[in-house]
């Protein structure tokens, strides 16, 4: 990690806001699953006497399906367009992952923007100390994001692409969805939730291991 | 521009066999190498490795500069690497595609921007999305963006595919001109394109053909 | 490996079997059901071990590019996922038999899923790949950027969430609960198990790079 690569990530973080905002393709997966598997839930429900535990439980397992379903086009997308190598002779592996995982995180934060509302609305919930609730929901997305952007790189090198990220993304992101949904439900019942340390260690380590490990990736 | 690259006894193929074996070559600043033979050679492949995409099975490729030799990671953002391979962005305009490859770089170009695009012939299409273009534009738009961070090593793989005739005219100045300070690689196997190096590469006489390709 | 070895592995698995259930003693409290940690603990102690092996085979891979590092890597994560299908299935039992229930999110219950979910997805992912060299460089990737999870698995879940979960061998204590002759046995079991797993190893490694290692690829 050096300056250069630092550079390069905020070039490509700019180049993929701009692909965005003309294509679309990401945003709008991840809003529209958020969306569904919310409406879906709530309708299934029906009118909800609230249990805060369960509520944060579904919001993280929506969470994580949004992140798997929507995330592994940031490499897919360069490698069918063919303009990975470009981007590999341009700058450091390490300044594209960067690149990418802000992006991600980009991506889940506006996704959480047109999906939180829905969830709070429909749910019916009383939020604590919106603080904290919202730590909440911004740790868990850096976690989300570092460990789903590098194995969203290791995926994009195969063959098969599809569900491979939940299986491959699932046992990694474990610790994290624990921590984050008790936290969540400790906000939405008002009080503090005792799990704050591993949401904040969490994308650093995964983030830590995934720049030490990215540059093996595009290795030939 | 002081950078020269060197082959020492570079070996690759898939499965089994070799695609090529025992290559070496010295290439110094101000000189042109032609890199020829049959499809399923190996061209692009020894392209690929020369531009750092592909460590090969054997021996080496090490770039230097004076007698310092250079690291990958501090080479490969000097190279000019055209090739059917790598694309542009088509959801970009192509004035952003050319600030993205030098800003990638941390180059800094505000005016040589559409001077670059003047001189492949693009004025007037410099705010039109690159998924708009034909072929040959977007063939003539990859030169301008790997020749806009002014590279001390320009690798052409299939040099004028989708050119009109001139198009084929304003690359073939851009190599004489590259040539006169840098090192220029082609990888062709039309008679006109192999004009433009002193030096040539034959692939395909490799004693160890491959074997289950 | 060795004829003689194996003979050796062989007759000391056999006292380990005839220990653990005419030897040692119960436990107070558990009956005949205490026999289970000869059988259990090592099982998911090998489990755990095939993972570190797992690793630190990846790592060397991605070092010295040798295909059989790959080969002692995958076989790791073979025998890893027997063994932690074999402690999930006798902790199963052994929980249903003293708590009622077959699953209670214990720690060690959640580890050993975790390791699971983990060996699963590296065989997943390893079909889609075809390029040996390839194949082997991105899966020791996997198994690398999996080991970032551990940290979390053993000193934080552990703490977070009460436990069932007899306390391990050696606690917080430093002292250990066992009278001399179960402790004997089940030293003698953790042995045993490792022995058994670094034979199988050895064999699945090695048909391993003689099926499918012609040492090619990009």
């Amino acid at each position: 990690m050096n300056y250069s690569s630092i550079w390069a990530a905020a070039v490509i973080l700019r180049k993929d806001i701009r692909t965005e905002l003309r294509s679309r393709h990401g945003v709008s997966v991840l809003v529209l699953f958020g969306v569904t598997a919310t409406m879906v839930i709530s309708f299934a429900l029906g009118i909800p006497e609230t249990d805060e535990v369960v509520a944060a439980a579904l919001l993280w397992i929506i969470l994580f399906f949004l992140s798997v379903a929507g995330l592994g086009y940031s490499f897919l997308r360069e490698e069918e367009q063919m303009t990975m190598d470009g981007l590999l002779m341009a700058a450091s592996v390490e300044g594209v992952y960067l690149g990418k995982a802000l992006f991600n995180l980009l991506l889940l934060m506006v996704a959480q923007g047109a999906v939180l509302p829905l969830f709070i609305l429909v749910f019916n919930l009383q939020i604590g100390p919106w603080a904290r609730f919202l730590t909440a929901m911004f740790l868990g997305s850096c976690g989300l994001s570092a460990a789903c952007t590098l194995v969203a790189a290791l995926i994009s090198r195969t063959q098969a692409k599809g569900p491979l990220l939940a299986v491959l993304a699932f046992p990694i992101l474990f610790p994290l969805l624990i921590a984050a949904s008790a936290d969540t439900a400790a906000a939405l019942l008002g009080g503090a939730g005792d799990s704050i340390q591993v949401l904040v260690l969490y994308p650093g380590v995964v983030g830590a291991f995934a720049l030490l490990l990215v540059k093996f990736i595009w290795e030939e | 521009m002081r950078t020269r690259l060197l082959l020492d006894n570079v070996g690759h193929g898939y499965g089994r066999g070799f695609l090529f074996r025992n290559l070496s070559v010295e290439l110094r600043p101000g000189s042109a190498a032609v890199i020829a033979g049959a499809n399923g050679t190996g061209k692009t492949t020894l392209l690929r490795i020369l531009a750092g995409l592909l460590t090969p099975r054997e021996g080496s490729v090490m770039y230097y500069r004076d007698t310092d030799p250079l690291p990958l990671a501090v080479v490969r953002p000097r190279l000019g690497f055209v090739t059917p391979d790598i694309n542009l962005y088509p959801e970009l305009t192509a004035r952003e595609n050319l600030s993205l490859a030098c800003a990638l770089r941390g180059v800094r170009t505000t005016a040589d921007v559409d001077s670059w695009l003047g001189r492949l012939g693009l004025d007037g299409v410099e705010n039109d999305l690159v998924g708009s273009f034909s072929l040959g534009m977007r063939q003539r738009l990859k030169y301008a963006c790997s020749l806009a961070y002014r590279p001390e090593v320009l690798i052409l793989d299939e040099p004028c595919s989708h050119l009109d005739e001139e198009g084929r005219r304003i690359v073939a100045e851009l190599v004489l001109r590259q040539r006169e300070e840098g090192v220029v690689v082609i990888a062709t196997n039309d008679p006109r394109e192999v004009q433009w190096g002193e030096l040539l590469i034959h692939l395909g006489s490799c004693s160890h053909p491959a074997e289950g390709y | 490996m060795d004829n003689l070895l194996k003979a050796g592995l062989g007759l000391w698995m056999t006292l380990v079997l005839v220990g653990a259930f005419l030897y040692a003693p119960t436990a107070a409290g558990l009956r005949e059901l205490s026999r289970i940690i000869y059988f259990h603990v090592p099982a998911a102690w090998v489990a755990v071990l095939a993972y570190g092996v797992a690793m630190v085979q990846g790592i060397f891979y991605l070092r010295h590019r040798d295909l059989r590092f790959d080969a002692k890597s995958s076989a790791a994560v073979e025998l890893g996922t027997l063994f932690a299908v074999l402690a999930t299935v006798t902790g199963a039992l052994f929980a249903r038999e003293t708590w009622g229930v077959y699953w209670n999110w214990d720690p060690r219950q959640t580890t050993i899923v975790v390791l699971f979910f983990i060996y699963v997805a590296y065989f997943s992912f390893r079909g889609t790949l075809a390029d040996a060299h390839r194949r082997a460089r991105l899966s020791a990737v996997y198994v690398v950027f999996a080991f970032s999870v551990v940290p979390f698995l053993v000193f934080i879940l552990p703490r977070a969430y009460v436990t069932l979960h007899p306390s391990p061998l050696l606690n917080a204590g430093g002292r250990v609960d066992m009278n001399p002759q179960m402790l004997q046995v089940f030293l003698a079991a953790l042995a045993g198990f490792t022995g058994v797993f670094v034979w199988m190893h050895n064999l699945r490694w090695r048909a391993e790079v003689l099926s499918g290692g012609d040492g090619d690829g990009e």
